[in-house]
């Protein structure tokens, strides 16, 4: 009988032709947690974690349990490198112990599981004991869920037009219940794209104390996408290699900075941003690089942080260093996230660079003190940017100087300081565990990686 | 009198949960949270001081503490509909929030859709709208076929700005417009809503 669904797995493996993005039969060693990875979020008193007394294939598979009550959800969540185009295959195993229990699987995109465009595409979910497709924003019924019985799941997710085929096997027959083609996605909108996945219990309701196992998941897709290789447990790039990729697009823009997402343009991710009107306005104005046309756009556009970005680029490019720097300042609510907004402040000041770096800082200036740390930065100053972030009492700058001058040790403490401040804060944990790698601690990379990311274990 | 006994059997003090609201105003989510951990005996004590409250401000203040709270509660639901058609605009608007985090029938959508639809006050029909998006948490699938059913019904009001909360509505549910536009022309909004119409049909037919 199992020989019969390796078949089959082997034949859904077979007609993934293109790439496969994600492959976990949670048997080997692959279950570190990270962004291009998965989480794990274990959350009250549930539970997600490996198994070997219940598998589909291989020695182990995921539980999760879900318990009511307790105010929130335990949930497996995959990552994968967002497609907006052509054709993704999602195949899972699935055995519910307590199918009268709430779960939910889902495929989703930037907007998370929402519905929404670029939210949940592909949505299965268990009612009083029935699995459910929500499809046209509807739930439909498929059938009746045995307990402890495997289920074999195969969607071919069709993203320009939005569809998808739906097929699902019952451990021990050939047949499919399930065999559904042409499906609108979860919200009947061609072209949402994906890059998560989903295995929860109740949501919202807490009101689950399903118990089920997940095994063999697989995600690929009819083109070949190139994954670079892990660099870090769970991470394609270091956390702190953002501003490094950043800073070399920012060089190679002599005009406007550079637009680095959708966001830039108040656009949602998943839309084709060739295909923008205002993208194309924006290009067209960075062709002129008139600080007053930027203005005005950034006024009737204000969800379009990039018109003040280049609107401030165009203050900078035409010498007008005064004006430019009071409207730094000024759009310092809008912008002060931005890793760009550091180093336009930095090109500003190019012309000042040398006489700030061979003499002395203008440290005494609090105005001037962020956009000097910026241009050290730029310059390559880091270790000067280190102790000046110090003496103005910004750990994790001074931390981020450090690391960036090849000392992940120096910065260790200087992140440390700054998630004793705030406790539970993002980036300082995440970097943290990249020191830890590039120091060869696996042990404490792992244990801050998994901070935010969660742990599988046994 | 039965009330009163069934209300000292309670494993929680009235004074106990006086004491976790006080003072009102400054009841955010982090003491809803603790008031939440007595279970739901705190219930009955909040509606009884919900219903002994002169005060308008202090009514708004323990709806608030019913949403925030999420649990079902008849007695709660009813003691809020006295109240849902107020026109002191704070506790009406957290009575039109509160009533469906406590109730989970169809009658509490009747009235939320009713106002969404007639009533003379725009910004009382606008929050309806959001209470009708937001907050029917309780309903089961069934019940929600009712829910779409007066929403999209909606769509062919004449006021612009009901249309235009209507296909909110829908959106916030559903995730689509179906093409809809509030300020289309009446054969466009009419080819949208058979649309809707259809749709809610097949919804209906697959439960």
């Amino acid at each position: 009988m199992r020989r019969i669904f390796s078949a089959l797995l082997l034949l859904c493996a077979g007609e993934i032709s293109g790439a496969t993005l994600v492959k976990y039969s949670f048997d080997d060693e692959l279950t570190d947690t990270g962004p291009d990875t998965f989480a794990v979020f274990q959350n009250a008193k549930g539970h997600v974690r490996l198994v070997s007394s219940i598998r589909y294939s291989g020695y182990r598979s995921i539980e999760l349990r879900d318990v009511a009550g307790d105010g929130d959800f335990p949930e497996l969540q995959g990552y994968f490198p967002e497609r907006k185009s052509g054709e993704l295959f999602f195949h899972f195993a699935m055995l519910v112990v307590n199918p009268d229990q709430t779960l939910n699987i889902a495929l989703a995109g930037p907007s998370h599981f929402t519905l929404s465009k670029d939210g949940i595409a592909f949505w299965l979910k268990t009612t009083n004991g029935v699995l459910h497709q929500v499809s046209d924003s509807m739930p439909k019924r498929l059938f009746r869920v045995d307990p402890f019985v495997w289920y074999l799941v195969d969607v071919r997710y069709d993203i320009p037009h939005g569809t998808y085929d739906l097929t699902i096997h019952r451990e021990g027959t050939e047949a499919p219940l399930v065999a559904l083609k042409d499906q609108p996605n979860a919200v009947n909108t061609p072209e949402s794209s994906v890059d998560k996945f989903s295995f929860v219990g109740s949501v919202y309701e807490d009101d689950s104390n399903v118990t089920f196992y997940v095994d063999d998941v697989i995600i690929g897709t009819d083109e070949k996408v190139i994954l670079g290789p892990f660099v870090a447990p769970g991470r394609r790039k270091l956390f702190i290699d953002r501003w490094r990729e950043a800073k070399q697009l920012m060089m190679k823009s002599p005009g406007c900075p550079p637009a680095l997402s959708l966001a830039d343009f108040g656009l949602k991710p998943g839309e084709d941003l060739e295909q923008q009107p205002i993208v194309k306005e924006w290009r067209s104005a960075c062709a002129r690089m008139d600080a007053k046309e930027f203005a005005s756009l950034a006024r009737e556009r204000p969800n379009a942080p990039i018109f003040a970005m280049s609107e401030l680029m165009a203050l900078i490019r035409g010498n007008d260093h005064d004006a430019a720097m009071k409207r730094w300042y000024e759009l310092e609510p809008l912008l002060k996230n931005d890793v760009r907004y550091g180093m336009i402040a930095a090109i500003a000041d190019l012309d000042l660079a040398e006489e700030w770096l061979e003499r002395k800082a203008p440290a005494n200036d609090p105005d001037l003190a962020e956009q000097y740390y910026f241009l050290l930065l730029w310059k390559g100053a880091f270790s000067r940017a280190a102790r000046f972030a110090e003496k103005q009492g910004w750990p994790e700058r001074a931390g981020d100087a450090l690391f960036l001058s090849g000392a992940p040790s120096q910065a260790r403490p200087l992140y440390e300081e700054a998630l004793r401040r705030e406790p539970n804060s993002y980036w300082p944990t995440v970097k943290l565990s990249d020191v830890f790698h590039l120091l060869g601690d696996s042990a404490n990379e792992k244990v801050y990686r998994q901070r935010m990311y969660g742990r599988l274990e046994e | 009198m039965f009330a009163t006994i069934a209300l000292f059997l309670l494993a929680v003090t009235e004074q106990q949960v006086r004491t976790a609201i006080t003072p009102l105003d400054k009841v955010g989510y982090e003491e809803v949270q603790r008031l939440k951990a007595f279970g739901p005996d705190i219930l009955p004590h909040l509606v009884q001081i919900y219903t002994r409250s002169s005060s308008e401000e202090d009514r708004a203040a323990i709806a608030r503490i019913f949403y925030t709270i999420g649990w079902k509660s008849p007695e709660a639901r009813a003691v809020l509909l006295k109240d849902v058609h107020t026109q002191n605009q704070n506790l009406r608007l957290h009575v039109q929030w509160a009533l469906g985090r406590v109730s989970d029938d169809t009658e509490v959508v009747d009235i939320l859709a009713n106002i969404m639809i007639n009533d003379p006050n725009a910004l009382f029909r606008d929050k309806a709208a959001c209470a009708l998006a937001y907050d029917q948490i309780h309903l089961t699938e069934k019940q929600k076929v009712r829910l779409y059913a007066k929403v999209i019904d909606a769509l062919s009001d004449p006021k612009q700005q009901v249309r235009a909360i209507a296909i909110q509505v829908l959106q916030i549910h559903t995730g689509q417009t179906k093409g809809f536009d509030a300020d289309g022309s009446i054969e466009d909004r009419g080819r949208s809503i058979n649309r809707w119409k259809t749709w809610v049909a097949e919804y209906a037919k697959n439960l």
